[in-house]
């Protein structure tokens, strides 16, 4: 700070330090203080208990310390006004700097994964043809031999195995298969709110246990166009996640609202300016810590047991294909969660023009 | 029982495809890629014919085409696994387009494969 320091804020250039023109101010008080105290006899007044007046032959001599130490105070103030004013525009920019940085590390882990996603679609379409090929001798001999009455027993244990390993690759042939489908199947016009109340109602009868689905539907007018088979697969998926977070357990929070991206909002979403509607499911469950949370819409990305659990089928793409065809429908699904404090995810979906 | 012809170009899948329709006790012949199922076609006289839609040699409009011009009055399921190119869905509908009467995924589980054969050779 003791040399002249530049900081750039809003294009304008705020400077600090002792100029030319801060001298000249100071000089010029110095001689009229100087003058001033002079004048009052300050010395006398000061010392008149003291000293008599006549002994003092260098009052105006003594006058100037005083002035001078008023002068020091002046500039000592004024320093210190400009180093906070530097300080608090600078601290401005630090964060603006850092809200940057963070959006920019956002939108290229966004980028990363849709590059994953894309990679991992093109892989598995060509990896499903032969795959389907190769599991249908086996779904097919192993169910015909455990369902014949002259197989032994052991060997028909050892088939149903098989049959059962086949059942689940195919599982996850399907789910990876449907990473090359985006945007290719039937779209309809679908009210959310609507068919939100219909999906509650329906789960609200599947679930008839501990789990409660509570619903906050902020908005109920306006459509959106999408499949609804994959709506559907994609709100049984967060749910039954959900229900699995809460281990059976709890309130599961189904809640709608429209909200209006801005170009900020909408680049950080990867996503169009516009309006939306947002889906959100919120558990009660233990949240998420960030390894996980970043990881979370990764294909084969779980934290679910090898064999199918509650409603998951553990194969690590249930989020996966959730994700893919949220995209597709030229929306996006976000996660916000902390460990301890439950997890929410939201699914934001073009509205349709009004009118 | 119905004479079914099974044309696949995986031998697994023939074998596997054709066990299951002779245990349901149809008559069984096999073909291997697509020109090899029109000529058996035009021998056995199938009343049926399940095969893959992506079988060598013919293209699966071509196929279906050639098949019922050998052997009139046949149905055609088509079975398909998905592509590179193309989910199975889109396939599924291709073939229906192309003129098969029926078409299903890979891998088809016994149940649907027979209770399609069933539902097609009572039509």
């Amino acid at each position: 700070m003791e040399t002249a320091h530049g900081a750039v804020h809003g294009g304008r250039h705020f400077q600090t330090g002792t100029s030319a023109r801060d001298l000249l101010i100071g000089a010029v008080a110095c001689v009229v203080l100087v003058y001033f105290f002079a004048r009052i006899e300050l010395v006398e007044l000061v010392f008149a208990w003291t000293r008599q007046h006549e002994a003092w032959d260098l009052d105006e001599i003594l006058a100037g310390v005083p002035a001078l130490a008023v002068v020091a105070a002046w500039f000592a103030v004024r320093r210190r006004r400009e180093a906070v004013q530097l300080s608090v525009r600078l601290g401005h920019n630090v964060a603006q700097l850092q809200e940057e940085i963070r959006r920019r590390r956002e939108l290229q882990e966004q980028l990363r994964e849709a590059y994953k996603i894309a990679a991992v679609g093109t892989v598995a379409g060509g990896l499903a043809h032969e795959l389907n090929d190769v599991l249908q001798p086996i779904v097919t001999l192993s169910q015909l031999h455990a369902e014949r009455p002259e197989t032994p027993a052991a060997v028909r244990t050892g088939m149903r195995h098989i049959q059962d390993a086949a059942e689940r690759g195919r599982e996850i042939v399907r789910h990876s298969l449907s990473f090359t489908t985006g945007g290719t199947r039937d779209t309809e016009e679908v009210v959310p709110a609507r068919w939100l109340a219909g999906f509650v109602a329906r789960a609200r009868e599947s679930l008839a246990g501990a789990v409660t689905v509570a619903t906050r539907f902020g908005s109920d007018a306006g459509s959106v166009r999408v499949n609804s088979g994959e709506l559907e697969h994609v709100m049984e998926n967060l749910l039954s996640n959900a229900v699995e977070a809460m281990q059976q357990r709890g309130t599961v929070t189904v809640a709608l609202d429209a909200c209006t991206l801005d170009a900020e909002a909408a680049l950080a979403h990867g996503l169009t300016v516009g309006d939306f509607f947002r889906i959100t499911v919120t558990d009660q469950g233990p949240g998420m810590a960030e390894d996980v949370r970043r990881h979370v819409f990764d294909p084969f990305f779980t934290t679910k047991g090898g064999a199918a659990k509650g409603g998951g089928d553990g194969t690590g793409l249930g989020l996966a294909v959730v994700y893919r065809l949220v995209r597709g429908w030229e929306g996006n699904i976000s996660v916000h969660s902390e460990p301890g404090a439950g997890a929410t995810f939201s699914v934001l979906i073009p509205r349709l023009d009004l009118g | 029982m119905a004479t079914v012809l099974v044309a696949d170009d995986a031998a697994a899948v023939r074998y596997a495809l054709a066990t299951l329709l002779r245990s349901a006790g149809h008559q069984v012949v096999e073909a291997d890629g697509g020109v090899a199922a029109v000529r058996a076609a035009a021998t056995a006289m199938p009343d049926l014919v399940v095969a893959d839609l992506h079988l060598p040699g013919l293209p699966v409009d071509r196929l279906i085409e050639q098949v019922k011009a050998a052997c009139p009055g046949t149905r055609f399921i088509g079975l398909s696994g998905g592509g590179m190119h193309q989910d199975p869905e889109s396939a599924l509908r291709l073939a229906t387009a192309a003129g098969a009467d029926g078409a299903l995924q890979k891998p088809v589980s016994n149940d649907s494969l027979l209770a399609e054969v069933r539902a097609l050779l009572e039509r």
